[in-house]
């Protein structure tokens, strides 16, 4: 019975970040209007973000809207774990492999990955990293692993 | 006579070689950007942050500032040729830009857009250097109450003009607030939502929220919708626009500089909404409307101007007040910090050679980016024809670098990840995240502000309305939210958003 797609699980989001936000800082002190305490603004933003989110699901449920297009899982996955293997080799094993990293899996979020064309980008990067970031404008990177 | 003195002052620091060679570098990569898209000034700003430390002050900001509204020219390049928006701002260029370089006029449309550019930089520039410092004079007597109101003021605006649904994008403001919140209370230390990360005490850098929900999402939904980019690249040489071209254009050109420098102004303007009020207005007036989206070459000029003139004067509450327009300008505050100046109005009287340098570097830029962008537009074009495929690992692994350097974290890389995920969520379900971006930005200096105004009040909220410049900036803000919400005002701002 959701008529609007886009507004419904919007208004949703909205109202679970309105409500997280209530919980997480139920317990800060709100003050008074005239020493507002760290809990007095976020108070009222939660409260507001809530109640707009509210308005949005329920005007999804009433009103047509539009539908939402399909997730594309694959580009998601991909290109998102291509950063968090940044963040997790970049200190450990290095810029050199930090960068091939992000290359070769965001690479494979587009169909029909060409090897050659992936050895490329990889060394370009790879060049650039080394020779403008780490050595040029002297960006604190360890070069290789170990 | 004291503007000539000041713009003395100015072009003596603008012109020496080292400052002329630190803009050059700045619009050319400003230009670069510009073409390439995904990767927009906010992530190169980023990226460049750590190494402005080791310059001077006023080179790094000549350098910062360049590569803002260098983009803007370059972001009608893409436009103009593939209907890729290389920026934000550039995104109403495509409708008629596109349609002119299919008829084989990309030449005369490019030609076009980089001399209303130029004349709209010349202009807004002058604006700058006329109105900062009677504007620095009011700043100085505004309280914490004139502050806030003027920040709403912004984010209202921001809202009426952003496109989609109002409610989401009032919720995505406040949402944006909110999670500016994050971090030490700034007065009592108290930590609020850090969830105990020690990482978290600071606050989310903006570089993090920026990079993941502009880059990250951005280069997703890219992947998504696949690569059928078509170039127009074999007939662009040798096209001047025709007479005819000129005198249709010129008058677009005048207003879009003029809308743009007043959007331009407000806190959450900037260089986006003048583009897109400019084609409004252009529409509105043509005595043939249909040839909008048709390649009408006012559709090209207005916009581009307006682009243009906005992305300079949205300097302006920058330096006369020391609040952020957008998540450009909060970098530019991060780049003024860690010379250690404080942004603000003091900035004109303690650093004068900075001001003024800053804002004759401007008309230095504008003029490289119409050599850079009219004679050497082969070079760009060539850029243009790399395919996607190999460009967006390659802009990945410098916002991966550029989130990183800013604090050497790998926390912030993680996190930008999370937003990397929120983006995209909102792409899906249409939710525009300028304005959450706006709000981000501007949410600490909201709360602050509230705070310091209703203790000097005693807790009194009427200090909002009795005092009268707060009292009209809280009523601009009130009449702009009514109109929109006006049936009559909504179905036309329905209309003019929904153009192809």
């Amino acid at each position: 019975m959701i008529r609007g797609q886009q507004d419904f699980w919007a208004g949703l989001l909205f109202v679970s970040f309105g409500v997280l936000a209530l919980f997480v800082g139920r317990d800060y002190p709100v003050g008074s209007a005239m020493r507002m305490g760290p809990g007095y603004f976020p108070m009222i933003l939660g409260g507001l973000v809530s109640l707009l989110g509210l308005a949005l699901t329920v005007r999804g449920l009433l009103v047509r809207g539009e539908a939402i297009e399909k997730l594309a899982i694959l580009p998601l996955v991909l290109v998102l774990a291509s950063v968090a293997i940044f963040a997790w080799t970049v200190e450990d094993f290095g810029i050199l492999a930090a960068v091939a990293g992000v290359v070769v899996v965001s690479s494979l979020a587009r169909g029909r990955p060409h090897g050659g064309e992936i050895l490329l980008v990889t060394v370009v990067m790879c060049a650039l990293a080394v020779g403008l970031f780490t050595k040029g404008l002297g960006l604190p990177f360890k070069i290789w692993p170990g | 006579m004291d503007l000539l003195a000041n713009l003395a002052t100015g072009f003596a620091v603008a012109l020496t070689w080292q400052n002329i060679a630190f803009c050059f570098l700045g619009v050319a990569l400003g230009t670069l950007i510009g073409v390439l898209p995904g990767i927009g000034p906010v992530a190169t700003i980023a990226m460049l942050l750590p190494i402005t430390f080791h310059f001077e002050p006023a080179s790094a900001l000549i350098m910062l500032a360049g590569i803002y509204y260098g983009a803007q020219y370059g972001g009608s390049t893409t436009s103009i040729l593939v209907n890729l928006p290389g920026e934000a701002s550039s995104v109403v260029t495509c409708l008629d830009g596109y349609q002119m370089a299919r008829q084989g006029r990309a030449g005369a449309a490019l030609a076009v857009a980089a001399l209303g550019s130029f004349f709209a930089g010349c202009v807004a520039t002058l604006i700058l250097a006329t109105f900062a410092p009677p504007l620095a004079e009011l700043a100085f007597k505004f309280g914490p109450a004139e502050r806030f109101s003027l920040m709403v003021l912004g984010l209202v605006a921001a809202v009426t003009l952003a496109h989609g649904s109002l409610l989401k994008a009032v919720t995505m403001i406040v949402l944006g607030i909110l999670l500016g919140l994050v971090g030490a209370d700034p007065e009592v230390g108290r930590m609020r939502y850090t969830f105990g990360l020690p990482q978290l005490t600071d606050g989310i850098g903006f570089v993090v929220v920026a990079m993941g929900i502009f880059a990250f999402g951005e280069i997703i939904a890219n992947l998504e919708r696949g690569d059928n980019r078509e170039v127009f690249t074999a007939n662009i040489k040798g096209l001047w626009p025709t007479r005819e071209d000129f005198s249709l254009a010129w008058k677009a050109v005048l207003r879009g500089t003029g809308i743009g420098s007043l959007l331009g102004i407000l806190p959450g303007g900037g260089a986006v909404l003048g583009a897109f009020a400019s084609y409004m207005v252009e529409k509105k007036l043509a005595k043939d409307p249909s040839r909008f989206g048709k390649g009408a070459i006012e559709g090209v000029a207005g916009p581009e101007s307006a682009n243009n003139a906005g992305a300079q004067t949205s300097f302006i509450p920058l330096l006369t007040l020391g609040i952020p327009s957008n998540a450009v300008m909060a970098l530019m505050v991060g780049a003024m910090i860690i010379h250690g100046i404080q942004p603000g109005p003091q900035v004109m009287q303690e650093r004068p050679e900075l001001f003024w340098g800053m804002i004759a570097s401007m008309w230095v830029g504008n003029l490289l980016l119409v050599i850079l962008n009219l004679p050497l537009i082969g070079i760009w074009v060539k850029l243009l024809s790399v395919p996607y495929r190999l460009l967006y690992p390659a802009i990945l692994v410098l916002c991966c670098i550029g989130i990183y350097s800013l604090n050497n974290s790998v926390f912030d890389v993680g996190l930008a990840v999370l937003f990397g995920l929120l983006g995209y969520v909102f792409i899906k379900l249409k939710c525009e995240p300028a304005p959450l971006m706006l709000g981000f930005v501007l949410g600490p200096m909201l709360e602050e502000n509230l705070r310091k105004a209703m203790t000097i009040s005693r807790g009194d909220p009427s200090v909002f309305v009795t005092r009268p410049l707060s009292m009209s900036m809280l009523l601009i803000a009130a009449v702009l939210l009514i109109l929109v919400v006006l049936p009559a005002v909504r179905r036309k701002r329905e209309e003019a958003f929904q153009e192809p």
